[in-house]
Parts: C-alpha cells; sequence; structure tokens
C-alpha cells in the first residue's frame, strides 16, 4: 500500500494505527454525526493508557480526512504531556481561558493546517477550582464556536473528578482502556463514575491489543518520537 | 468470591480451557518464561562442570532374626508387629552405633588419618597453617563431625543394610568404609557378649581360686604325710571319715575277683578246653608277653582310679572311657593271638578261646588292684591304730583336699554349663549378622550426577518459567480480548489499537519489566540456594 505522506506530517496515515483511527472516526460519525459540530472527550481510568497519544492521532485523522477545523485541547491542566509532543510551552493555555487571563488568547497552530492545539496552561496547586460550570461552559462554547470539532484530551476519571466537569460541554466520551494492563476493577469504577453523572459514552478504544493479542496485528505502530514542526498558514 | 469477578467470561459461559489461550499466554510473556529458564539451564552447567566429584564406597551387611527369638524374652510375644519395624530398628542401632564419638575417633585414630585427610578446607584457608597438625581437640572433634556427615546407612531391602562413606578421595572413601564396618561389627559383637560373658568370666575367676585352694590343700596333706608319716601312707586316699567306706570297696574288689575265679574263669575254661585241650599252654604263653602285660598295668590302674574316684565320690568319667576303651584293646590283642597261634580254628571257636584268656588277665587286673587297695586299707588301718591324733589331722588334711577337688570340680561343671548355655543365648538375643559384601574401591564418582543434575536443572528451569507464567497470569486482572472489555464494560469497542510505544508507555514499561527482573533474579537466587542445599540430601 503506498504511504501518503502530508507535508509537515509526522505520522503515516496508512499505518495499521491509522487505518484504525479512521475506523474509530467512521464509528464515531455513525454515532455523533461529524458533519455538525461536535466536542468530544478522550478519558480513561488511570494515568499512562494512551489517552493523549490516541487524542493526538485522532485529531490528526480527522484533520487529513474532514474538511474541518479541528481543535485538540489539554485538558488535563494536572499533568500536561501534549505541549511537549508539539513542542511549545505549556502556557498560557486552558487554564488561563477558565481563570478569564484569556482575552485574545488563541490555540496554536500545528503542521496540519486545521488543525490547531491549546495547551493546558498553569493552574496552580488547585485546579479544580478553575473548573466551575458556568465557566467550562463558557469557555467551551466560545471554542466550540470558532472550531467545528473539538477534541478535549481529559485527566483520567478515577484519580480525579476534573473529567466530570466536562461532560456538560462534550457530546460525547471515548473510554481508553489499556489491554494488559489496566485492572478491570479499576476500569469499571471509571466506566461507572462517567455514568452516573450521564456521561454519553461513545464507545471503547482499546489500546496495546498486540501485546495480549501476539501476531493479531501485522507489525507494530512506530507512529510517535520526533518532533512534530508546526507549520505556520497551514490550513 | 472476589476472585469469580476476574474470571474470562468464556470460562463463566462454560468455555472450559482454551488451548489457544494458554498457548496466546505464553507468547505473551515468552521472555518471563525464557530468561529464567535459560539462566536456570546456565546455572546447572555451571554447577555440574564446578562441583569437586565424590566417590563412594559402601559394605553390606544382612541382619537375620530368628523367628523363635524375634519375641521379648519375659513376654514371649512378638517383639515387632513387622519387618519393617524390625528393620527399623536395626537402621537406628547400626546408625547409632556408626555415628557416635566415640566409635568415630576410634575409626580416625585407627587409620591415622591427618587433618589433610578429612579438613582439607581448614589447611587451605590457613585456619591450621601446619598441614601435619595433630589430631587432637577441636581438630578432632571436626573431622568425627566431617566423617559423620560422611557416613550413609540405607535399608534398601529387607535385612539388607548398606554402610558407606563418602569422600572426595576414592582411596580415603574405601578405607573409611572398610574401617567403619570392620569396627561396627567387632562393636556389635562386643556388646552383645558382654552381658552373657560375665557370669563365666566370674566362674573361671573363681575356678582359679579354687585351683589355688586345692593345691594349697593338697600341699599341706602331702607335706604333713612326708614329715609326720611312713611312706607307705603317703598318697593313701583311705582316711578316717572314709575307713568303711573303703573296706566295702575292698570287699566288693574281692567279691568280683572270686566271683571271676570261681564262674567265669571255670565257665570259659572248660568252654576252651573243649575247643583246645592244650589252652592252658596257651595261657602261661600268653600271659607272659610284654603286650598283655603292659595292657594289664594300664588297666590294674584304671582300675584303681575309679576304686579312688568311687571312695571319694567323685564320678571318674574320663577314666571311665578309658577304662573301657583299655578292655576293648586288651579283648582284640588277645583275639589276635589265638588267631596267630591256630588259625586252624574257627572265629567263634577262636572266641571262645580268647575270652577264657581276657577272663585270666582280668583276675591279674582285679586281684592286682585288690591287693594295692587293700594294701592301703590296712596300712591306714595300722596308721589308725598306733597314732590316732595323726590319723585324725590326716583324715582332716585328706577331707580338705576332698573337699576342694569337689568344689572345683562342681565349678568346672557350671563353667561348662555356662558355656553351653551362652552359645544358646548367642540365639536367643534373637539375630546375627552376617557380611554380605564388603567395600570396594569406588571406580568412578557418583557426584555430580550430570545425567541428574542436567535433568533437575531442566526440570527446575521448566518448573520457574512456567511457574513465574502462571503467577503473573492469575496477578493479571486486566483485559485481554474485546469480547471482554464489551461484556464487562457494557461498551461497544469502537476501536483497536495495536500498541503505541511512546514517553509515558515506555517507562511504564520499563518500570514493570524492571519489577519483574527483580522477581525473576529473586526467585533464581533462591532457587539456587535451595539447589545447593537439597541436592545433596537426594544422595
Amino acid at each position: 500500500m503506498r504511504k501518503k505522506k502530508r507535508k509537515g506530517l509526522d505520522f503515516d496515515i496508512e499505518s495499521p494505527l491509522a487505518i484504525e483511527l479512521r475506523r474509530v472516526m467512521i464509528r464515531i460519525n455513525r454515532e455523533l454525526d461529524l458533519e455538525r459540530k461536535r466536542c468530544i472527550m478522550v478519558t480513561s481510568s488511570e494515568r499512562g493508557e494512551g489517552k493523549s497519544l490516541f487524542a493526538l492521532h485522532f485529531s490528526q485523522v480527522l484533520a487529513h480526512h474532514m474538511q474541518k477545523r479541528i481543535l485538540l485541547i489539554d485538558g488535563d491542566m494536572r499533568r500536561p504531556v501534549q505541549h511537549t509532543i508539539f513542542h511549545t510551552d505549556r502556557g498560557p493555555g486552558l487554564a488561563e481561558l477558565l481563570r478569564g487571563e484569556g482575552d485574545g488568547l488563541k490555540p496554536t497552530g500545528t503542521l496540519l493546517s486545521n488543525l490547531d492545539f491549546l495547551p493546558a496552561g498553569r493552574a496552580g496547586e488547585n485546579p479544580s477550582k478553575l473548573l466551575q460550570a458556568i465557566r467550562v461552559r463558557t469557555v467551551f462554547d466560545r471554542l466550540k464556536a470558532d472550531y467545528d470539532i473539538v477534541i478535549l484530551d481529559s485527566p483520567p476519571v478515577v484519580p480525579v473528578s476534573d473529567p466530570l466537569q466536562f461532560v456538560d460541554v462534550v457530546d460525547g466520551a471515548i473510554y481508553m482502556v489499556l489491554a494488559g494492563r489496566t485492572p478491570r476493577d479499576v476500569c469499571e469504577r471509571g466506566v461507572g463514575i462517567l455514568r452516573s453523572v450521564g456521561t454519553n459514552i461513545i464507545g471503547v478504544v482499546a489500546n496495546n491489543l498486540a501485546e495480549v493479542l501476539p501476531y493479531y496485528f501485522d507489525h507494530k505502530y512506530y507512529g510517535y518520537g520526533q518532533r512534530v514542526r508546526k507549520e505556520k498558514g497551514s490550513d | 468470591m472476589m476472585m469469580d469477578m476476574y474470571e474470562d467470561d468464556e470460562q463463566e459461559q462454560g468455555g472450559g480451557f482454551n488451548p489457544a489461550d494458554l498457548l496466546r499466554m505464553f507468547l505473551r510473556r515468552k521472555w518471563l518464561f525464557l530468561i529464567p529458564f535459560v539462566l536456570c539451564l546456565g546455572m546447572a552447567y555451571v554447577a555440574i562442570k564446578t562441583m569437586q566429584p565424590i566417590y563412594f564406597s559402601a559394605g553390606q551387611v544382612r541382619v537375620i532374626r530368628e523367628a523363635t527369638a524375634a519375641r521379648t524374652l519375659t513376654e514371649g510375644m512378638p517383639r515387632y508387629r513387622s519387618s519393617r519395624d524390625a528393620d527399623r530398628e536395626t537402621m537406628t542401632l547400626i546408625r547409632t552405633i556408626v555415628t557416635s564419638p566415640i566409635f568415630l575417633e576410634k575409626v580416625v585414630n585407627e587409620l591415622d588419618l591427618t587433618v589433610m585427610d578429612m579438613l582439607p578446607s581448614l589447611v587451605e584457608s590457613d585456619q591450621i597453617q601446619d598441614p601435619n597438625h595433630p589430631v587432637e581437640g577441636f581438630v578432632l572433634d571436626r573431622m568425627v563431625s566431617t566423617l559423620e556427615k560422611s557416613i550413609r546407612v540405607n535399608n534398601q531391602e529387607p535385612q539388607i543394610f548398606t554402610i558407606g562413606v563418602r569422600h572426595t578421595s576414592p582411596e580415603l572413601a574405601f578405607r573409611l568404609s572398610r574401617e567403619i564396618l570392620d569396627s561396627f561389627l567387632e562393636e556389635e559383637q562386643a556388646g552383645r557378649l558382654q552381658a552373657s560373658t560375665s557370669t563365666r568370666d566370674f566362674l573361671n575367676e573363681q575356678r582359679q581360686i579354687y585351683i589355688a585352694q586345692l593345691e594349697s590343700a593338697q600341699q599341706r596333706l602331702t607335706s604333713f604325710q612326708r614329715t609326720m608319716l611312713s611312706t607307705t601312707l603317703v598318697g593313701n586316699p583311705v582316711n578316717e571319715q572314709n575307713m568303711s567306706q573303703a573296706e566295702g570297696l575292698f570287699s566288693e574288689l574281692q567279691r568280683r575277683v572270686n566271683e571271676l575265679d570261681t564262674t567265669e574263669i571255670t565257665r570259659s575254661r572248660e568252654a576252651a578246653q573243649a575247643v583246645l585241650p592244650a589252652v592252658g599252654q596257651l595261657s602261661v604263653l600268653v600271659a607272659r608277653e610284654a603286650d598283655v602285660l603292659t595292657l594289664v598295668r594300664d588297666l590294674t590302674g584304671l582300675e584303681y582310679e575309679q576304686t579312688v574316684a568311687a571312695l571319694a565320690t567323685r564320678p571318674g568319667a574320663d577314666s571311665q572311657n578309658l577304662l573301657g576303651t583299655m578292655r576293648l584293646s586288651l579283648d582284640s590283642h588277645l583275639g589276635r593271638r589265638v588267631a596267630q597261634e591256630y588259625p586252624q580254628l574257627a572265629a567263634a571257636e577262636q572266641a571262645t578261646v580268647a575270652t577264657y584268656l581276657y577272663n585270666l588277665a582280668y583276675r591279674d587286673v582285679l586281684g592286682g588292684v585288690a591287693a594295692r587297695f587293700g594294701g592301703e586299707v590296712d596300712a591306714y588301718r595300722n596308721f589308725m591304730t598306733r597314732q590316732p591324733e595323726q590319723a585324725a589331722t590326716l583324715s582332716r588334711l585328706q577331707s580338705e583336699v576332698e573337699s576342694a577337688q569337689s568344689m572345683l570340680h562342681n565349678i568346672e561343671q557350671d563353667i561348662t554349663r555356662e558355656n553351653l548355655s551362652l552359645a544358646a543365648s548367642m540365639s536367643e538375643i534373637g539375630y546375627r549378622i552376617e557380611v554380605r559384601r564388603d567395600p570396594r574401591m569406588p571406580m568412578g564418582p557418583i557426584e555430580p550426577d550430570k545425567k541428574k543434575l542436567a535433568m533437575m536443572g531442566f526440570v527446575l528451569a521448566l518448573a520457574i518459567g512456567v511457574g513465574l507464567v502462571l503467577v503473573a497470569e492469575m496477578l493479571d486482572r486486566s483485559f485481554k480480548s474485546v469480547q471482554q472489555i464489551e461484556s464487562v464494560l457494557k461498551l461497544k469497542v469502537i476501536g483497536a489499537l495495536p500498541v503505541v510505544e511512546d514517553g509515558p508507555f515506555e517507562n511504564l514499561r520499563r518500570r514493570r519489566i524492571l519489577m519483574w527482573v527483580l522477581v525473576v533474579v529473586g526467585v533464581l537466587a533462591l532457587a539456587a540456594v535451595g539447589l545447593l542445599w537439597v541436592y545433596p540430601r537426594f544422595q
């Protein structure tokens, strides 16, 4: 299969991971109709299950295949990682917007012209204080006005309660599960927590299945590790 | 149960054992299996290469228990419920003997072992500077302790026991096992005999005392007889106490002579004359021959001893047997002479003539005994009449001699009885030991058993590897398949990603791998210690 590479994109669009992400996109589209403005939260039970990378690559796949304006938000104000991938500063970002200090603050562009990135910002010692419902709604309404699809990389749902503050502003949640690692009871607990607040869980994305199912996939995906160059002026 | 909620859904639905899942499990954790497996095999290889060869030499004994005597002596009930109980007791007995410190010290001294023989590590580690350090004190204790650990006592078949020694030197193993077996047999025998021979030994001691007492009494009597009495009374068996008995014996002798003369000889002469008219000449001729005279003289002496023994109320068993033999000798000699002189006579006729000649000769024997004994009776009677005080003393001394002789005779009988009883009691104790096979020089080392070690290493490696995989799998409560996720979370799986390597993942992954490495190393270390501790006990 001929590999296509977009200019400035350090991601093999024909890799098995990308193919699988396209499938995810198609399935989500059936659930949520992505032709409309949508905000999708990506969460999981605990840290290290691959939410951030999934959110990143999924937003890249969306940006490739849909002629939409995509915004990736790093919603984990306690342990943000997306800014390291993009090699940008941690702030100003979402925290500043929630604090009301974000006048004139705009998300950062990426190598993909239709994909922007909003870092987590610096929330201080008590991020929970920023996550008041009205503030969250105000910020997200503004962001959703500027973008067609917002992908929110949220903190894990079991250790902290931050994801629950985003439930009302998102159209659905994707639940990441790290197969072969995360205990089942922890996953059940996380799902239970989301259901208890009426979250629309679109579905589960299982990660690391190549390890639990050897030879299930033809080859591993070596997608991440190189610097993502910011492409200025690209759409 | 808590664990039930983690059971695989397929199992809950009665899916049962799935070999594919098992294979998948091992493939997923292949390094957790392979690394310990290879390390264990490597350890076994190193152990095989570096272990010092050990040689073993053993002797085999059979302990035979007598059926009748496998009973308690007082109760008469069976001592053992089964032969295995008896063997177990014997095993304890053997082991107790051959591992006792005193026994082993004796073995060490008998073989003249040196420090280098048994404790080379002490010299190599400079705890002892001189290889010729005297074997005493703590060195001896250490050698005894080392030797005790080297001894093996086994009971592989009923009644068959093996006593062996392990050592790094084949020659020493052989010498030690040889010495231990020999010493054990000596010790065991001595222990059994000790109680039984004590009575006999006591009696032997008493016998020596009685012999001394008899000699003393005889010496006093002889001395008295020489100094105070006439020589005619020296050796006279007649005394005051037995005078009447002596007179009775003399009368009996006379009666026998007369009876022989009047009845036996007359009858036999008539019969002989009927066969051989010239039997009178033959009798005179034969009576003067030297052989006949010697036989008659010997018979006279034996008859006299019998008479004296009867006087002392002591049965003269030895002289009785000899007397019978001598009589037969005289009879056969006379028979041969008749046959020589008159070969034309029939055998029955020759026997008739020989009987007559025998009666004549025996009359001379009895006559000689009567004369001698009668002379002694007369001599004592005369002495008693002339010197009554000395007669009393003589009588007393003779009584003492007789008493000492009687006591000596009794104790000799007791000793004889005790010897018989001792021989019988050896079987009454219940067992005897016979050597079935002597220790031999070992031809090759018994350790390390390369095949056995390799097999053990392989099995251990396999067990550890499989064990770690199974433990990891048991502790793993994560999802293994899309179906599991959907059934447990009741959510649709909309994406199944292979694996994504990144920083956070890698950190977790590295921490996880490090944890398992530490677990594996810890388990292998325990296994190594366990192998080195357990393996020698399998020997």
